[in-house]
């Protein structure tokens, strides 16, 4: 029977040691894999698109949504001053329900493609004040979007301006159409007023 | 009989070894030669990257009036430069002096909306002096260098204050800077500065940033002395 030496006692030492790394090095190569197989933000937390048409109530987490009036130009006067657009204003009419407190619509945008446009930012607004739930009141958008994009473009309602993820947003169809576009050249319309209640003269 | 507890019960302390060693021998420094040691072997590794030296700016290139930059978020066209003290009754006359009026034209031609910052860091007056933080403030009017004073942007057509643009749309803008005191250059240059789209180190959202000096252009100022009308209209 042979008595180990100390060079034989230090090799299983370490390859113990290396083992434990590799063990390591593995386990953290597993994890990443594991990782990159997993939804990234955007799927996992994608919202809840409730599609819709002009005219139609269209269900949010928060309440119902009507669009009623869809018009446009080239200049708007929203009372204080006139503003002229290189593309067109979008006048943007829309009704909201609350269902369960009192709550507004945040989040306006119109989409076209790959491209967003939305209210609360540059010279794009939205006036839709809170109401208690079951009372209805008539809110008004306005963004400007060039002509070019407005054919099949589509409205998006949420109940908050930023991060829609894993929220409801109410997809609504515009239908515009070239010759509506071009009809709005050079014209001027009058900003409408947001008011509580519903909208009495709904129309495009 | 002489004890042999000593002897059984405290074995001789044995060297460390290995990474113990190592170990051992950082606690036995002190914090100033580990803080040195730590930025020695760092500039060691770092070396054949270039070490710390700063990276080389990117040239800056030289655009003349209505040549289309591209900055990133925004294509970018400097028409001319004016200077008046109530160019528009839209918006005033200067109290503290003198507006400067960097006309251009602006377009966004990517997919989404760009800021009001991202517009204000995208041009700059140099050279200038006696620039005011930004034009019209009511909190202050105190003078800054060049590179820190930021401009209004007015839409040209109708006097209105753009903050932010959407993409696709195309507009006539004046950057409006504000001069302290009504003597001013016949001529400036005008610098542009491009920015990146990156996410943050600190809250992951992406977002246009680092903006960069990129072109610049040199203007003969049009000096003018009072809006063209009494009533508001375009920016003249």
């Amino acid at each position: 029977m042979s008595t180990p030496t100390p060079d034989d006692t230090r090799a299983p030492g370490s390859l113990r040691r290396l083992g434990q790394v590799v063990l390591v090095v593995a386990t953290l190569a597993l994890g990443k894999a594991a990782v990159t197989q997993l939804p990234g933000a955007a799927h996992a937390e994608r919202p809840f698109v409730v599609s819709g048409a002009f005219g139609d109530p269209v269900s949010l987490r928060t309440g119902t949504v009507r669009l009623v009036r869809v018009t446009g130009a080239t200049t708007i006067d929203t009372g204080l001053e006139l503003a002229d657009s290189p593309g067109r204003w979008l006048v943007l009419t829309y009704e909201f329900t609350p269902s369960s407190s009192t709550e507004s619509v945040s989040g306006v945008s119109v989409r076209s493609g790959d491209r967003r446009w939305e209210a609360g930012r540059s010279r794009n607004t939205n006036d839709c004040r809170p109401v208690p739930a079951g009372v209805t009141t008539t809110c008004v958008a306005v963004l400007e979007v060039p002509a070019e994009d407005l054919p099949g473009a589509v409205l998006e309602l949420t109940p908050v301006r930023e991060r829609t993820g894993l929220d409801s947003v109410a997809q609504i169809e515009l239908g515009l159409d070239e010759a509506t576009v071009q009809s709005w050249d050079k014209t001027e319309v009058r900003v409408p007023t947001a008011h509580l209640g519903a909208e009495l003269e709904a129309g495009r | 009989m002489p004890s042999t507890l000593g002897a059984m019960g405290a074995q001789p302390e044995q060297p460390p070894t290995g990474w113990r060693s190592v170990g051992s021998w950082l606690a036995g420094r002190s914090l100033r030669q580990l803080v040195v040691g730590a930025a020695a072997l760092a500039l060691l590794v770092s070396a054949p990257f270039g070490g710390w030296e700063t990276a080389a700016p990117l040239p800056v290139v030289t655009y003349p009036a209505g040549q289309s930059q591209d900055l990133g978020p925004l294509e970018l066209r400097l028409t001319r430069v004016t200077e008046n003290p109530n160019p528009s009754s839209a918006f005033g006359a200067s109290e503290v002096g003198t507006y400067v009026l960097v006309r251009a034209i602006v377009r966004v031609p990517g997919d989404r909306m760009v800021d009001v910052g991202v517009l204000q860091d995208s041009v700059r007056l140099h050279g200038v002096g006696g620039l005011v933080a930004e034009p019209r403030s009511l909190v202050s009017s105190r003078v800054v260098p060049d590179e820190q004073a930021k401009p209004t942007i007015f839409h040209t057509a109708d006097s209105t204050v753009l903050n932010g643009l959407g993409p696709g749309l195309s507009y006539e803008v004046a950057f409006v800077f504000e001069h302290v005191g009504t003597a001013f250059p016949d001529q400036v240059t005008v610098v542009s500065y491009s920015h990146i789209w990156r996410e943050s180190f600190i809250d992951r959202q992406f977002g246009w940033r680092d903006p960069t000096k990129h072109g610049e252009s040199t203007f003969v100022v049009q000096h003018g002395s009072g809006p063209p009308g009494a009533t508001p209209g375009p920016t003249p």
